[in-house]
């Protein structure tokens, strides 16, 4: 390690990579300075923080066009010209992508701000009560939209749908996400239910088939569905157009029927006002039923009508039935003489203490430490998990005894893989038969047992870190990769299983086998131990600077299950399958 | 967030057109992948996960001529924690009560380069001065800024 560095020659060349460009052998000074200098990285890093931090004060047009309302203009095809010719046009995605793109970023931090928030001011489209057209709905665009104060951002959108239970879209193109905005437009589903927020206030409960057309804030198209609607006093006059019909509704519930063929209309409470073909401004009260096409009322369709408090309930009755079957299997596996250590997806903590319900004796309860935050597990609020967003957040345990092969299992929801390797569960030393179970930054599961420590390599753990001290002949089982971006906030069982006996390595994603890699004879080793470890993230209490490598997982870890044996993949799918929430 | 997403790439390309190129890719797949975001979760963590990996295509597909960092060095990098997204806010914040202890030659040159993005070699010809002596004078601006930064943070 060189640490005396020229800083005059390391600001010209951090200047000129940040301002212009490097020269090939400019290039290759600035790759040697920070390769032999932990100090010349550090001060590479500063400065670019302060580089990227002035991009953000004095945003560039470039940058500014699209992270800020004020500028319409951007969008012109003229400026896109302009822009694209002034560098290497050959090479650059055209301009109105770029704008298109970046603008989208803004739409999903507002998007995620609104749902977060559960407010923000949705752009209020003037009601269009003749709008029919049942396209799907197109993704969200955002637009700007000049006001008095100036030009504003805003997004498209008439309704939430707030929540899903078991819907079965036509295909994933046409899938919309619990929480998505519906923008005005059709769509369709062929059974389940769906909840539906409109922003007037009105509630829709619908059971599929189910086609609708969302035409405004204030109304909706239904060409088939059974459906509930709860109209609040601040959504009165909320209208819901069937088989040739406005039902306007004057607050409180009503149901409708429009499967099968009937198109039925029936008030639960309250009052609704009949526009259209037959009707002449009829008024409709609780209690009261009709036939929209002049076929006879079906006495029964009512109970056949969803209704949201019993969907609800329903769906807390599943969860906590769902619970009740895991805890059961939990009880049973925590007997099982396997067992190394078992920590469960329980509500109950005391303190900083993560309890190990394993019957054995081999490991201790885990410790919280640092920042952990314990957070509703898979179970909801029957369960929690722990988030160990924090660098120095972790869960350590003690582990004895020697065992002659290991199975991992755990939940995880990760956030995003930020590290370049993300700790699952590390024994503190790596020493000899020792496991390494973690996440590398492309996805990548990674199980490892130290095989022979007593041969010594150097490895760096950061560029201000001087090098630690490693240990020899160890190797990494891999998987492809199996976690990516569109998977940040779902629940994934991952288990990894090590058989010296039969010389293999298996690691499975939601019970199934992702990867099985032989255990050559050079890595065997049957005599195996944990000791110190840590769920989450690494410890390394022997390291001789304040430095430590930073591990751990930007995510929620629930269910930790240790056995001292291999399970088979039918063990490891039962796992997930008593674990799995609908 | 965009200019923060131009940093972090930056960072690790080192080299300004191939980052407007990275860039331009990430917030292309940010926009197909956009119904996969989680409200809830942290927007920046996911829009820089989408960018390592754009990064790792990259630098995949160039010729190592073209890069600056050898892979050690890219590492080394990228294995460093960036910053969260509440140090960087306190940054900005400080920074915007640093700019104003500039001096006016300063500051016009710090909107001349990043706010109106204006090439430094034209900056140069219009200040009738050399290259390097821009180059320069807005490195020794910089550096004022990040101590004045850091004090600000500290306190």
């Amino acid at each position: 390690m060189r640490d005396n560095i020229d800083s005059a020659e390391l600001d010209r060349l951090i200047s000129l990579s940040t301002d212009q460009s490097l020269s090939h052998s400019d290039a290759q000074k600035l790759d040697s300075i920070l390769e032999n200098s932990a100090e010349a990285q550090q001060r590479y890093n500063e400065l670019h923080k302060t580089h990227t931090a002035l991009c953000e004060v004095f945003p560039s047009r470039m940058l500014r066009d699209f992270a800020s309302p004020q500028a319409q203009d951007v969008f012109s095809p003229s400026r896109m010209v302009a822009h694209s010719s002034s560098r290497q046009p050959g090479r650059l995605v055209p301009r109105i992508q770029l704008a298109a793109a970046l603008s989208i970023c803004l739409l999903i931090g507002l998007t995620g701000y609104m749902i977060g928030k559960n407010g923000g001011e949705p752009y209020v489209a003037t009601p269009d009560l003749t709008h029919t057209d049942t396209t799907p709905i197109p993704k969200n665009t955002p637009t700007k939209k000049k006001t008095w104060g100036g030009v504003e951002s805003t997004l498209t959108g008439h309704a939430v749908l707030r929540k899903t239970i078991d819907v079965s879209w036509p295909n994933d193109e046409q899938k919309i996400t619990d929480g998505s905005l519906l923008p005005p437009g059709g769509f369709a589903f062929s059974g389940g239910v769906a909840v539906i927020d409109f922003f007037c206030g009105a509630t829709l409960v619908v059971e599929g088939p189910a086609q609708l057309d969302v035409i405004s804030d204030w109304a909706v198209s239904v060409k088939n569905g059974r459906i509930e609607a709860t109209v609040p006093p601040a959504a009165q006059g909320f209208i819901v157009k069937a088989a040739g019909t406005d039902i306007i509704d004057l607050g409180t519930r009503f149901a409708l029927d429009m499967s099968e063929g009937r198109a039925q209309v029936a008030v639960i409470d309250g009052e609704v006002l009949l526009r259209g073909k037959q009707f002449d401004d009829d008024l409709l009260q609780a209690g009261e039923q009709t036939s929209l096409d002049r076929e006879a009322v079906d006495s029964e369709f009512l109970s056949r009508i969803p209704q949201l408090d019993a969907i609800e309930q329903q769906s807390r009755d599943d969860l906590k039935k769902q619970h009740a079957s895991y805890r059961h299997f939990m009880k049973e596996l925590a007997a099982d003489p396997r067992l190394i250590a078992l920590f469960p997806a329980e509500k109950k903590f005391t303190g900083r203490r993560y309890p190990n319900i394993a019957k054995t004796d081999f490991a201790s309860a885990g410790q919280l430490l640092g920042l952990v935050e314990t957070v509703p597990g898979r179970f909801e609020k029957e369960s929690v998990g722990v988030l160990m967003s924090r660098p120095g957040s972790r869960i350590r345990t003690k582990i004895n005894g020697t065992f002659s092969a290991y199975t991992f299992s755990c939940w995880a929801k990760i956030n995003s893989l930020k590290h370049k390797y993300n700790a699952l569960f590390l024994s503190d030393g790596y020493e000899n038969g020792e496991p390494h179970w973690q996440i590398r930054h492309d996805g990548k599961l990674m199980f490892s047992v130290m095989v022979d420590d007593s041969q010594e390599l150097f490895y760096s753990t950061g560029p201000n870190s001087p090098p630690i001290q490693d240990k020899g002949l160890h190797h990494v089982y891999f998987s492809d990769a199996v976690w990516m971006p569109s998977m940040t906030g779902q629940w994934v069982h991952l288990a990894a299983v090590y058989d010296p006996a039969a010389r293999l390595v298996t690691q499975y994603v939601n019970g199934t086998v992702t990867c099985q890699e032989k255990i050559l004879n050079e890595f065997v080793i049957d005599t195996l131990q944990i000791g110190a470890a840590e769920i989450g993230n690494w410890g390394q209490p022997f390291r001789k600077t304040p430095d430590f490598a930073v591990r751990n997982l930007d995510g929620v870890i629930d269910e930790m299950i240790i056995l001292n044996a291999a399970l088979s993949s039918d063990e490891i799918h039962d796992i997930y399958v008593v674990g799995r929430v609908h | 967030m965009q200019p923060r997403l131009y940093g972090f790439i930056l960072k690790r390309l080192a080299d300004r057109d191939q980052t407007l190129e990275v860039l331009q890719r990430t917030n292309l797949v940010i926009w197909q992948k956009a119904t996969d975001y989680r409200p809830g979760t942290s927007f920046e963590a996911w829009t820089f996960t989408i960018a390592r990996f754009q990064l790792m295509a990259w630098r995949k597909n160039q010729s190592r001529n073209r890069l600056v960092f050898s892979d050690t060095v890219y590492e080394q990098i990228d294995n460093e924690t960036d910053s969260s997204q509440v140090d960087d806010d306190a940054r900005v914040s400080a920074l915007k009560d640093c700019v104003k202890q500039l001096n006016v030659d300063e500051s016009k040159l710090i909107e001349q380069r990043y706010r109106e993005d204006i090439p430094l070699a034209t900056i140069a010809s219009t200040m009738n001065m050399s290259l390097d002596a821009i180059g320069m004078r807005l490195s020794r601006i910089r550096k004022k800024l990040g101590q004045c930064i850091q004090r600000k943070i500290q306190k």
